[in-house]
């Protein structure tokens, strides 16, 4: 009787239930909340659903030394963190978005490249807030680029110049990249008046193949001559829309844009919510990272729309730009995009902003990509 | 043409992969005089050269050549083939211990660095001595290092160190010695604090940066600019060229006629067309009666295999 008492006793000590600590409670509360989010209210649930059920899976107590957990040497998961430490699934996902990306809209009016540049100072602000928080200038780095609204990207960066704030640094990334419907109108109303919000740009004009063709040749040697580091992300990027346009490459960019980018979003979304191990996320450093995630968001939405205002004083009358494509120069493809078509809409039901949104919108997957390759060219 | 084109592509790769491995290999470290320092395996003490793979690939020197010349007399060592331990990981070393016993094992030369040369010596000439690591043909230089047997002391090696001044590498008398460790005693201050000294704020950063995204994408805007003008204008020629050869298709001016919406509406209209085009039929129905022992109208297998469809 004693021994099986014993063995009980034993089993109990090794259970979640006697390891939990109120820190795996909270997390386990915040996956739930992701979930919540996902599933019912729909924001982003491609990620927001990986990522959830992976703090859920990261936060279940249990004995260490046994290869569970994601942070154990040869446990599974951590095997597949191998990926997200090494920053392998960012470029594979960079391609798949490469190969889903029509760079027509941009191509046809590249002027609104420029918006995607603007909305980088986000990243820098975000920089500069960081240091004066006394974090010190790789984590600034890895922090700021939350403003650059690209999850894969935040995760490659902050992989390569502070892994111990990857956690942090990818669920306030993509927390913020889902919240873009909530952050955005607010600012983007405020920011316009209503006369700048009826603005109607002209139509895109057809785009040819051959254009289509050179744009992801061209824009990889350019971007990557003159900021190598950012090599990863944009030879990717761009390989990958250069398979889908080639128009030779059929098989290779279908299964780039689907399965491929299925397979590596699961992985990433799975193996990063994992990373948020409360012995290891709840500390006040990501509390700060959240707050500066949000300012950065902040300022990258503005930036963005007072460029298009100031640029706008230099166009002539009929090649305005609508301000309200400017919050898309953060890279949350395509979700920014729709938010400057539903407030678009909101003032105007047969102004359609959406294709114009979708050049800024990608040029700052380019921008975001290239503030990465500066950021790690200056830090590493 | 073809088979021009792969020789070509493979002289470019048998370039690159040169280019990756055994160039990156450094003549690191040596020590000439080894009177009390470090011993080789069978604890002697005799001079060492240190190799370093400055790369980020993992080098092969097996096969290369380590090359001893003083005077007019040059000894070659030819590093064996056999040995999986002569591929030096990426920023690793290697060390090879001059005995002149190279049956000793690979890392053991058929040379030794301090040869004596009493007439030398007595007629106090300085003669510079010179080692080589050669590639595997024996004749492309990859690391070379020159050094005055009469000022070498004893259990003083001699390295490769970055002056900060020129930022070029100098071969340089070292203060301690650093078998199978870098020559850089000190620890260097992270680039990323060392930019941070330079720019507390971030301002520099935020505006060099900020200038950095900007040239790119306004570069790229400027290339699209100007070659969306052209295919443009291409467009407007080829059309003039259609034009002049179908004069009677001419008079339809796309520009004026032929607005985006009225092309989309041809467009639906003869996909709705085609769309409602099939073969014909033989209007005959065959019904094949099917022996089921259960109705697949209310089989588990149908309803276990659909996934929730949330709207």
């Amino acid at each position: 009787m004693d021994f099986i008492l014993e063995n009980l006793q034993t089993f109990l000590a090794f259970t979640g239930f006697a390891n939990a600590t109120w820190g795996h409670i909270a997390m386990i509360v915040v996956g739930l909340i992701f979930l919540y989010l996902g599933i019912a209210k729909k924001f982003e649930p491609m990620l927001l659903v990986p990522i959830g059920f992976g703090i859920l899976i990261g936060n279940i107590p249990f004995s260490a030394g046994y290869q569970i957990g994601i942070y154990e040497d040869g446990s599974v998961l951590n095997y597949l963190y191998f990926g997200v430490l090494k920053g392998v699934y960012p470029p594979l996902i960079f391609l798949g978005i490469g190969a889903m990306t029509d760079f027509s809209a941009l191509i046809s009016n590249p002027k609104l490249m420029l918006i995607g540049a603007a909305a980088q100072f986000g990243i820098f602000g975000a920089y500069m807030a960081s240091l004066a928080f006394g974090f010190t200038a790789a984590e600034a780095g890895a922090i700021g680029i939350i403003g650059g609204a690209d999850g894969p990207t935040a995760i490659f960066l902050s992989s390569k110049l502070a892994p111990d704030l990857m956690g942090a640094i990818a669920i306030s990334a993509y927390s913020y990249m889902a919240l873009v419907p909530v952050i955005q109108p607010p600012l983007m109303k405020l920011l316009t008046n209503s006369k700048e919000r009826l603005i109607r740009m002209k139509p895109p004009r057809q785009v040819s193949e051959r254009e289509k063709i050179l744009f992801p040749i061209i824009g990889m040697l350019l971007t990557t001559f003159l900021v190598p580091s950012g090599l990863p992300l944009l030879g990717m990027l761009f390989f990958g829309n250069l398979l889908k346009e080639s128009g030779v490459t059929r098989r290779l960019a279908v299964t780039a844009s689907n399965q491929l980018i299925d397979i590596v979003t699961i992985l990433l979304g799975l193996t990063v919510g994992a990373s948020t191990q409360a012995t290891t996320f709840l500390t006040p450093a990501s509390i700060k990272i959240f707050v500066l995630g949000a300012a950065s968001f902040v300022v990258a939405t503005i930036s963005g729309i007072l460029f298009v205002k100031f640029f706008n004083l230099f166009l002539k009358e009929g090649n305005k730009i609508n301000p309200l494509i400017g919050n898309s120069g953060v890279s949350a493809v395509p979700d920014s995009a729709r938010v400057s078509q539903e407030v678009g809409q909101h003032y105007d039901k047969t102004n359609f902003l959406l294709m114009h949104a979708m050049g800024p919108n990608v040029a700052g997957v380019i921008g975001s990509a290239v503030a990465a390759g500066i950021l790690l060219g200056f830090l590493v | 043409m073809k088979k021009i084109l792969l020789i070509v592509a493979a002289i470019c790769l048998s370039f690159a992969g040169f280019a990756q491995g055994l160039r990156d290999v450094k003549i690191n470290e040596i020590l000439v005089k080894n009177v009390d320092s470090y011993a080789d395996d069978f604890g002697h003490k005799v001079g060492w050269i240190e190799l370093y793979n400055s790369g980020y690939a993992n080098a092969n020197v097996a096969g290369a050549f380590l090359r001893f010349t003083q005077g007019g007399d040059t000894v070659t060592y030819r590093i064996p083939k056999n040995d999986a331990r002569t591929n030096i990981p990426p920023q690793g070393y290697l060390i090879f211990f001059a005995d002149g016993s190279s049956n000793k094992g690979t890392f053991h030369t058929n040379f030794v660095l301090n040869v004596t040369d009493s007439a030398r010596l007595e007629m106090l000439i300085p003669m510079l001595d010179r080692l080589e690591l050669l590639d595997q043909s024996g004749k492309v230089t990859i690391d070379s290092v020159e050094y005055d047997l009469n000022i070498q002391a004893d259990d003083v090696s001699f390295g490769r160190i970055l002056n900060y001044d020129t930022e070029v590498f100098e071969y340089k008398k070292l203060s301690h010695i650093t078998p199978l460790q870098t020559n850089e005693t000190r620890e260097p201050e992270p680039k990323s604090e060392v930019f941070r000294s330079q720019d507390p704020n971030g301002f520099a950063m935020a505006i060099t940066a900020m200038s950095v995204v900007f040239s790119a994408l306004l570069s790229l805007f400027l290339i699209f600019k100007c070659l969306g003008l052209v295919m443009q204008r291409g467009t407007v020629k080829k059309e003039e060229k259609v034009k002049a050869v179908a004069p009677a298709a001419a008079k339809i001016n796309a520009s004026d006629d032929l607005q985006g919406e009225t092309i989309a509406a041809i467009a639906v209209a003869l996909k709705l067309y085609e769309e409602d085009l099939h073969d014909i039929e033989s209007n005959v129905v065959t019904i094949n009666k099917v022996a089921r022992t259960y109705s697949p109208w209310s089989s588990k297998i149908y309803s276990m295999r659909q996934l929730p469809n949330r709207r």
